[in-house]
């Protein structure tokens, strides 16, 4: 009789390794080694210490509150390195968390509020790993790891290895550190099997996509920045005017930079994003479209100035440390612009297939009306508005508009600038000479204000073209680059740039044939910046399509089919065989008999005659039926001519078989129908 | 519901994360939670469901002296591990549970275990019912039921050695209840030969009268009347341990050696509410009065009232009075009248003297039985 003695220690390691699991699920939030050996430290040293000093002799809980109170000071100490008190550290440390952008940088002040929790963690658990309902440890590695689900938005174990490994070691400290009569292998031995179903289970839980998930995020507000700044488009016409200025140089894939993406329309204006939080930390989601493109590009201001950040798309990632993102735009902010400011941007912008977007449709609900509100046009502009505009889909009405803002109007740097009704009425309407000239605001707004009556979604972005590349490989973009352009939002297809402005073919390439193309005749210009030069396609990563293309219940489905159909083949194949024996009569009765022996694994000797195995089979069963059986299947197979034919003995083959049956073991029973070690006879 | 405190606080834990991870759509921390609730419901159901094991109990002997041993057999019939569920065999002696060893049998055999059953007081010892605890393997469920009935062993007091009685110095003829001062012996009855009575002691003209061998039955004049009082008063009684438990073991030594020897033997408690007279036997054979003084020393307890009756019939040889250190010992002196020889035993913690004589009485005192039985043997001796 062997029994496993309480011992501390043993008990001691089990709540730290429970620990440690929920210490490893919380260092996932940072990523990388360091953390994860920091917080495994946290997680077993005072565990450990505490351990040590009961078994020399000291109290429990005087020993739990020195340790408590040395967490603290280690904490004071890590926090004392940044900027804020402990208290702060402390107070403000959810905030912190839930406000940092992740992964989560290796700061003292975001790792130690972590340390003390599972410093804190840690103890309470040495102090109840004795106690005998052995639940606190659990209750403690669980703490921990929902902590980390928290804070990696249930991210931070993919796989459910953590999960696996938190129940498995719970519950072997329960089936093995109690105290018991029962050998620890005989419980093991009871305890494995179950332990794989559930491990099993909780695997295939991983593997339910995680939809929505609950992303505490949400609950904090991010340290949102207000920053009023003037709108960027009145500088066009200075860039226009001095095209040959150097504005940045960039090296890096050849795309459109957007400098500001401007929403919001209030008849006079266009308004540029307000709201910028730290990168990494927002929670809106911005409306983008399925297939996207992203793009990388090294960023060196030259004569640019100002305090917007030129990036290709939506960012993802910036190596300038504190600059300030608006998501829903993807305007990106530098609170303290210098004028040599040099950064490496990486974004991504919607790319849809071409092919798509001449049955694209407009959304009819959503975030996306917000980008249809434009005070009410004057009746004049109303009336232009709506003969222009065909009947047709959105993108047919997108490049109507198109053609017609850019037919017959010229481009001007010296125009005036302003996007108010006005001025736009009198660049699509005026009848003076210099009334239809305009620099790309004035395109750009008249397209946004057609396409917003016509019910398009459409905003304005302020950007540059690639630019000029230069025999070293990077590109130079200079002042007669800028251009702003108008972006029409499509279900499912995301923002898709126009070009309404003259000479700008930045947009048109790769557009689709329309059938009946709009007739488009390019005002003449006589002072629109050089043709620019053909932009080579852009060598930009596409966004690999979500898995194979197949959707999950088809994977699902030929999974199945490839077990099922098997099955299916020898089920039918043990049937037919059934139904053959069932038809030869007595000499088919005794087959069956036959083959019971096989399938209960007692396969005769080839030897042996038909009633030598039948009466060894009765003594092994514990029937009697069989012996008839071959008695009845000697005397219809052998009996000279004119034997009297006897039934078949059903009731006895029914017998063996069950008998034969209840001799596999129940777990093996189900294949007993299938087992097609009889088809090779 | 029969779940343990593990039970309890893992299915609250699971059912928190289930929660938890459902609403907040994290599917590995609800699956975890699943995991923990999925356990404790896999231990309550098959706690729950287990069949029933068949159990038999036999106690032997039912009449056991104090600290002697007592066994215990239990058969039970069933497997001890069904799948998640294994169970344990307690066995409730006097309110307290014995463990019973089980040893792991793999099938649905009967097994027979032997398990001391211990006796740890004087008096009618409760033993049953079995208890049958069935608990999870990972101990979050467990139920237990009693069953078998509840049988009663009868603990004697503790045996001590005592020697021998003081000799007697008068004898009561037959059909009398006076006792006189005699010499030599006397005979007091014939009984037929039988083997192993000494043939000089055969009585031979009743065997010519009768023709068959008939043996003679003395009574020897030294053979003590004795008289046996026990204290069974509260107020008697004072300090640490069980005094009363060492004046009844020291008073069922005392009857033991007189109704070995064949004397007669009156008991008495003080305050009269047992009495039991053991007639003498000459062939020392066990009378069925010194049976009923056997049990009812298992069973004897002390009194409430402080009062004491004096119904001792006279003409005692030896009258012996057992009581604790709180008791009156003049009084008791009285009490024993005028036999020749008389002793107050007294149980005293703290004895400054072991015996002394006074007033012609025996004052014997001892912190517990067996150093009365001492004093006692040496003044027996004397």
């Amino acid at each position: 009789m062997t029994s496993t003695a309480r011992n501390p220690w043993l008990l001691t390691a089990w709540a730290a390794g429970l620990v440690s699991v929920g210490a490893i699920a919380l260092a996932a939030a940072w990523g990388g080694w360091q953390p994860v050996v920091l917080l495994l430290a946290a997680a077993l040293v005072p565990i450990l210490l505490l351990r040590g000093v009961v078994a020399l002799g000291v109290s429990r809980w005087a020993a739990t509150s020195v340790l408590a109170l040395l967490l603290v000071l280690t904490a004071y100490l890590m926090s004392a390195r940044s900027d804020t008190s402990l208290r702060g550290t402390v107070t403000d440390s959810v905030p912190l968390l839930l406000t940092a952008p992740q992964p989560y940088a290796l700061r003292a002040d975001l790792l130690a509020p972590v340390v003390l929790l599972t410093g804190l963690v840690a103890l309470f658990a040495g102090l109840r790993a004795e106690s005998r309902t052995r639940v606190g440890p659990v209750a403690a590695g669980v703490l921990l790891y929902v902590a980390a689900a928290l804070l990696t938005t249930g991210r931070g174990d993919p796989w459910g290895i953590l999960a696996v490994l938190l129940v498995v070691l719970a519950v072997l400290g329960w089936v093995l550190l109690d105290e018991h009569t029962e050998p620890s292998r005989r419980r093991l031995l009871v305890a494995g099997p179950a332990l794989v179903v559930l491990v099993g289970g909780l695997a295939s839980v991983a593997l339910v996509p995680a939809r929505g998930a609950f992303d505490p995020r949400t609950v904090v507000d991010p340290p949102v920045t207000v920053i009023e700044t003037a709108s960027p488009l009145p500088q066009l016409g200075a860039w226009a005017a001095n095209p040959d200025d150097e504005l940045l140089l960039v090296s890096g894939d050849a795309v459109p930079l957007r400098l500001v993406t401007l929403d919001e329309y209030d008849g006079a204006q266009w308004r540029a994003a307000t709201r910028y939080a730290p990168f990494g930390t927002a929670v809106d989601t911005p409306l983008t479209g399925d297939r996207r493109r992203t793009a990388t590009v090294e960023v060196q201001f030259a004569g640019l100035g100002g305090s917007w950040l030129p990036s290709p798309g939506d960012p993802i990632e910036v190596s300038e440390p504190d600059a300030l993102v608006d998501v829903t735009t993807g305007t990106l902010h530098d609170p303290d612009p210098d004028p040599d400011t040099r950064y490496v941007v990486t974004g991504v912008a919607d790319e849809p297939d071409p092919a798509d977007l001449v049955g694209a449709t407009v959304p009819t609900s959503g975030p996306a009306l917000e980008y249809l509100d434009q005070p009410q046009l004057s009746g004049a502009l109303a009336a232009y508005a709506d003969r222009v505009t065909p009947d047709g889909g959105p993108y047919v009405r997108a490049l109507a508009i198109e053609a017609a803002v850019r037919e017959g109007r010229r481009l001007s740097p010296r125009a005036i600038s302003g996007s108010a009704f006005w001025r736009i009425e009198r660049f699509l309407l005026g009848t003076e000479p210099d009334d239809q000239v305009g620099t790309s605001e004035q395109f750009a707004t008249a397209f946004a204000v057609l396409a917003r009556r016509a019910g398009l979604p459409t905003r304005l972005v302020v950007g540059f073209r690639p630019g000029d590349r230069q025999p070293d490989g990077t590109r130079v973009i200079r002042g007669r680059d800028a251009l702003a352009w108008p972006e029409v939002y499509f279900q499912g297809l995301g923002w898709v740039p126009f070009a309404p402005t003259p000479n700008d073919d930045t947009f048109t390439q790769g557009r689709p044939q329309l059938a009946e193309a709009p007739d488009v005749e390019p005002a003449p210009t006589t002072e629109s910046a050089e043709p620019v030069p053909a932009a080579e396609p852009p060598p930009v990563a596409r966004a690999a399509d979500a898995g194979l293309g197949l959707p999950s219940w088809v994977l699902v489905a030929s999974g199945t089919a490839l077990v099922a159909v098997p099955l299916l083949v020898l089920a039918v194949a043990r049937l037919v065989r059934s139904l053959r024996h069932r038809r030869r009569g007595a000499t088919g009765a005794w087959a069956e008999v036959y083959d019971a022996l096989i399938l209960a694994g007692e396969p005769p000797p080839a030897w042996a005659t038909a009633p030598q195995v039948a009466a060894r089979a009765d003594q092994w069963f514990g029937t009697s039926g069989a012996t008839e059986v071959a008695a009845r299947a000697e005397r219809a197979a052998f009996g000279p001519a004119g034997t009297t034919v006897l039934d078949r003995p059903a009731a006895e083959v029914r017998e063996v078989r069950r008998a034969a049956r209840a001799t596999v073991p129940r777990w093996r029973r189900w294949w007993w129908h299938l087992d097609p070690r009889v088809l090779r006879r | 519901m029969p779940l343990t405190a593990r039970g309890w606080a893992t299915l609250v834990l699971g059912t928190l994360l289930v929660v938890a991870g459902l609403a907040w759509h994290y599917p590995l921390v609800a699956g975890l939670g699943g995991a923990l609730v999925v356990i404790v419901v896999a231990e309550l159901v098959s706690v729950l469901a287990t069949s029933h094991v068949e159990v038999h109990r036999e106690v032997s002997p039912t009449v056991v002296v104090r600290h002697e041993p007592c066994t215990g057999t239990l058969r039970l019939t069933g497997r001890r591990r069904r799948g998640l569920v294994r169970f344990d065999a307690m066995d409730e002696v006097d309110g307290t549970l014995v463990p019973v060893e089980l040893p792991e049998t793999p099938g649905a055999t009967t097994v027979a275990v032997s398990y001391p059953i211990p006796t740890p007081r004087r008096g009618l010892l409760p033993v049953g019912p079995v208890h049958l605890r069935r608990y999870g393997l990972a101990g979050m469920a467990a139920t237990s039921t009693e069953t078998g009935r509840v049988e009663q062993v009868r603990v004697l007091p503790r045996r001590i050695p005592l020697g021998d009685l003081m000799p007697g110095h008068r004898h009561a003829p037959a059909g009398s209840d006076l006792s006189l001062e005699y010499g030599g012996t006397d005979l007091v009855g014939l009984h037929e030969y039988a083997m192993g009575d000494d043939l000089r002691r055969l009585h031979w003209p009743t065997s010519a009268r009768t023709g068959t061998l008939m043996v003679r039955e003395d009574a020897d004049p030294a053979e003590p009347q004795v008289c046996v009082l026990l204290d069974d008063r509260v107020g008697s009684y004072g300090g640490p341990g069980e005094p009363f438990e060492e004046a009844v073991e020291l008073v069922a030594a005392l009857c033991r050696v007189t109704v070995d020897r064949g004397y007669p033997l009156q008991f008495r408690t003080v305050s009269g509410r047992h009495g039991v007279h053991v007639p003498g036997s000459p062939t020392r054979l066990p009378q069925r009065e010194a049976h009923d003084l056997d049990w009812l020393l298992a069973e004897i307890d002390v009194a409430g009232s402080g009062e004491v009756t004096r119904d001792l019939p006279p003409g005692q040889d030896i009258a012996v009075v057992v009581t604790g250190s709180e008791a009156d010992r003049h009084e008791l002196g009285l009490l024993l009248g005028d036999a020749a020889t008389r002793v107050v035993a007294a149980v005293d913690p703290l004895p400054l003297v072991a015996a002394e004589q006074r007033a012609g009485v025996l004052l014997l005192r001892g912190a517990g039985s067996l150093s009365l039985a001492a004093a006692w043997d040496e003044a027996a001796a004397r």
